[in-house]
């Protein structure tokens, strides 16, 4: 039960980072190299870890939780900047406007699901009993 | 586990209390999601609210009217008397020390002969008096002729507030200005550089930046070059690349503005306040719509050649830019060069640039010629009988559509597109045409007829019709472009409006030729138009540039009666208001009116009649039906009052080099200084068929 439960997290990590090198490779590709690396190598550490999770490695329990945190972060991070920028412009203008508004609400609701719940999943997947326990042993 | 708090401080389990802390540490290790989720979703509400203070610049205690007055009051004296300045204000408001700097400015067709910025802070009676007794000894006001101290005008900004900005990311940077209505300001190794509100407009920096790199045409926000170039030489930092190294602080203030009033009929009215370049509007009634039109007409005859000739174009070239048009007021390394342009009897002058008095004709847009000259007709017929419209002022709107269609007709005429054999002709200009360019014609040749009960452009009108019944499909869609040599019609290229226009011009020749074959036209474009073009999952939630449509369904009646088209409209209209600003969101309220969907890019006025003339329509429409629609009236009408807000008048013309000969143009939006004639094409269209529904 716990390599199935592994391999399904595993997956889920290879799954989204192809995802975010296709997202940030072909879809909307970052003008700054420093994104453009920082996606990268976030993109490599989750197949590296998705892999060591499929084949049940003792490191990539770790390796899960702190990549589930780093996407929460990222989740958090870049809310927190879209947030910003419209109190920002708020603050400037006095009124935000119905389709920044909208414009807001749709990068939240992009970014929730594209880093917010693999992360949440990742780090909920490496705190489940059987895979404590199974790398207890 | 729960544990009952004793008197001694010890808990009931036998543990020490310790402190809160670790009691809300055990709840935090008993629920960690929830407690994460509500910390992470306290930060995000802390940096909201954060952010928004921080930016927020918040109002200030305004001038009153009688120390404004007074201030404007001490200029004058300095410029037009040779009498002693006061010393001191009889106003106590005048004492008042502000947050600075005052600029005042004297303005003079286009140029600015005389300035004056303070120091910061400063007491506003001092800056005034030392602006004036400056004035007093400037020689290039002394020279000033009599009637151009009567043309010229006082401007005085007073900065109450500023507030910090952020420079990066640079699209950020580039909307951190309220566009017209703050300044910038720059600090750098103690010296500060401003920009103005009336400056940023003069030169056009605040609608030079391309958020985009693929969409060259959107431009709004900082053009943030020009800005660092234009505070750079300010700070005399330009030149040796001193300032671009510089470490500097960014920020913007906001101005209190108001302007003399202009000289009219011997006199000179009281002050007028200015907010972003624009003066209060006259009162809004239906006589203040019905002098739009007739000043948006006459700034239309103004653009019409009644004769052959040439009109300059300068272009403005610098070493390593590309040419531009000269359309506003640029820095000291700009060369201009003019070009002469030859322009046909009965051609407008295609833009005009009021900050410059420069023109363009480059890429001249037949239909836009052909919908100005629909807009003439309409203003021929509809002023009639309106108070303060003389006959003689009828007449000349009525010549003026008429020059107008001699011009498209003498292109038919002229060009290629008439074929031995074919019942068609269409209007061309070399071996391409547009549908657009044959049907809004014939929308101008049916409408005059209508207006007028002229008949004369009836055979050329029946010609054309006869076109575009050749460039339809079967399913009611059109073709839209034209192989003039080939005589063949090409149906890959699908353009914007132009389906639309030949619906509208097919329903008007129709009601005016009463061939049946118009009317079957008519009936399967608006099917297809209303119907089968809406099939794409996306399009149940969007509409198109659909306003020719709407104006095509009430022209159709009651010829064509399909209950379709108006609820096709109604869901139009709705769509459209969804994106009108209304008088509720205090921020923007010289925004009232006009269609945009944020406060960050001032809306276009252009919009605000093409839409609106879908309305007027609409509208109709479902007074035909017996289901009138006062929503959509109140729509028209919150629209009118954007237009006429912002209608070139002589009280906000202070910016231009010839007041007088702009007076009655459509800007292309309130801080976009750029007129072309389908501007006031669309909003005079709009404001002169719906003139009932604006209360006296």
């Amino acid at each position: 039960m716990p390599l199935k439960t592994l391999r399904i997290y595993g997956g889920l990590n290879i799954g989204m980072a192809c995802l975010y090198l296709f997202f940030f490779i072909y879809v909307v590709p970052p003008y700054s190299s420093a994104l453009r690396w920082g996606f990268g190598l976030l993109s490599l550490a989750m197949i590296f870890t998705g892999f060591g999770q499929i084949f049940a490695q003792r490191w990539s329990r770790l390796f899960g939780i702190i990549l589930g945190f780093v996407l929460l972060g990222l989740c958090f991070t870049f809310t927190a900047m879209l947030l910003a920028a419209a109190a920002y412009l708020k603050g400037v203008y006095g009124a935000f406007g119905q389709g920044a508004t909208y414009a807001t609400f749709v990068g939240v609701a992009m970014v929730v699901p594209y880093f917010g719940l693999p992360g949440a999943f990742g780090v909920y997947g490496m705190f489940r009993r059987d895979v404590r326990e199974h790398f207890a042993r | 586990m729960s544990t009952v708090q004793t008197s001694t401080g010890r808990t009931s389990t036998g543990r020490t209390w310790a402190s809160p802390v670790a009691a809300a540490w055990r709840q935090v290790r008993r629920h960690p999601v929830a407690v994460g989720a509500a910390g992470a979703l306290l930060c995000l509400a802390a940096i909201y609210y954060g952010v928004y203070w921080w930016a927020y610049m918040p109002a200030h205690e305004r001038l009153p009217a009688p120390a404004r007055a007074e201030a404007m009051a001490l200029l004058q004296a300095a410029r037009d008397t040779k009498a002693p300045l006061p010393e001191s204000p009889r106003q106590a408001a005048l004492k008042r020390k502000v947050r600075g700097p005052i600029f005042v400015k004297l303005h003079l067709r286009g140029k600015v002969p005389f300035e004056y910025r303070s120091g910061s802070p400063v007491v506003i009676w001092d800056a005034i008096r030392a602006a004036a007794t400056e004035l007093r000894a400037s020689a290039e006001v002394s020279a000033l002729t009599e009637p151009d101290r009567r043309l010229s005008r006082f401007k005085i900004d007073i900065a109450h507030g500023r507030a910090p900005i952020v420079t990066k990311p640079e699209i950020l940077f580039a909307i951190s200005v309220v566009p017209g209505v703050d300044g910038l300001g720059v600090k750098t190794g103690g010296k500060i550089a401003y920009l103005d509100p009336d400056e940023s407009l003069r030169r056009g920096l605040v609608t030079g930046y391309q958020p985009f790199k693929f969409v060259k045409e959107f431009k709004a926000g900082l053009h943030i070059g020009e800005v660092n170039e234009y505070l750079g030489r300010q700070l005399g930092m330009w030149q040796d690349g001193r300032y671009r190294r510089a470490s500097k602080t960014y920020f913007r203030f906001r101005t209190e503005g108001f302007v003399e009033a202009p000289w009219v009929d011997g006199d000179r009215g009281g002050l007028l306040p200015v907010y972003r370049g624009n003066t209060p509007p006259p009162e809004f009634n239906r006589q203040a719509v019905i002098d739009a039109c007739v000043a948006g007409g006459n700034y239309v005859l103004r653009q019409l050649m009644q004769q052959r000739g040439r009109i300059p174009m300068r272009i403005a070239m610098r070493k390593g830019v590309r040419p531009k048009l000269h359309a506003h007021i640029l820095g000291p390394d700009w060369r201009l060069r003019t070009h002469r342009k030859r322009l046909g009897f009965g051609q407008f002058k295609y833009i005009y640039y009021p900050l410059t008095d420069n023109f363009d004709v480059g890429g001249y847009s037949l239909p836009r010629h052909a919908g100005t000259t629909y807009a003439l007709a309409l203003l021929y017929g509809k002023l009639r009988g309106r108070p303060g419209v003389s006959p003689d002022q009828l007449k000349k709107f009525g010549d003026g559509a008429r020059t107008a269609i001699r011009y498209l007709a003498n292109m038919v005429r002229r060009g290629h597109c008439r074929h031995a054999g074919r019942s068609y002709v269409c209007v061309s200009r070399g071996k391409y045409t547009d549908l657009g360019s044959s049907a809004l014609p014939l929308v101008a040749i049916m409408e005059y007829q209508r207006q007028t009960g002229d008949r004369q452009y009836e055979d050329l009108g029946r010609r054309l019709a006869n076109f575009l019944l050749y460039m339809q499909k079967s399913d009611g869609e059109f073709c839209h472009r034209y192989d003039v040599e080939g005589a063949q019609k090409l149906c890959k290229q699908k353009l914007l409006y132009y389906s639309g226009e030949a619906a509208l011009a097919l329903a008007l020749a129709y009601d005016q030729l009463r061939d049946e074959r118009y009317r079957k036209a008519t009936r399967k474009a608006l099917d297809y138009l209303t119907g089968e073009n809406y099939w794409p999952l996306t399009l149940k939630f969007l509409f198109g540039e659909d306003h020719w449509t709407c104006i095509a369904a009430e022209a159709a009646w009651p010829h064509i009666k399909r209950k379709h088209y108006a609820q096709f409209c109604y869901e139009f209209a709705s769509f459209q208001r969804r994106q009108q600003f209304f008088a509720r969101e205090k921020a923007v309220f010289d925004y009232e009116g006009g269609y945009g969907i944020t406060p960050f890019f001032p809306p276009h006025l252009t919009p605000a009649g093409s839409r609106t003339e879908a309305m007027v329509s609409t509208y109709d429409l479902s007074r035909h039906r017996r289901e009138t629609r006062q929503v959509i009236g109140s729509q028209i009408v919150r629209a009118f009052k954007y237009i006429v807000r912002h209608q070139v008048r002589l009280e906000n013309s202070y910016l231009f080099v010839k007041p007088r000969y702009a007076v009655g143009a459509i800007r292309k939006s309130p801080i976009k200084y750029e007129v072309r004639i389908d501007y006031v094409q669309h909003t005079v269209a709009a404001m002169v068929r719906a003139l009932d529904l604006v209360p006296r």
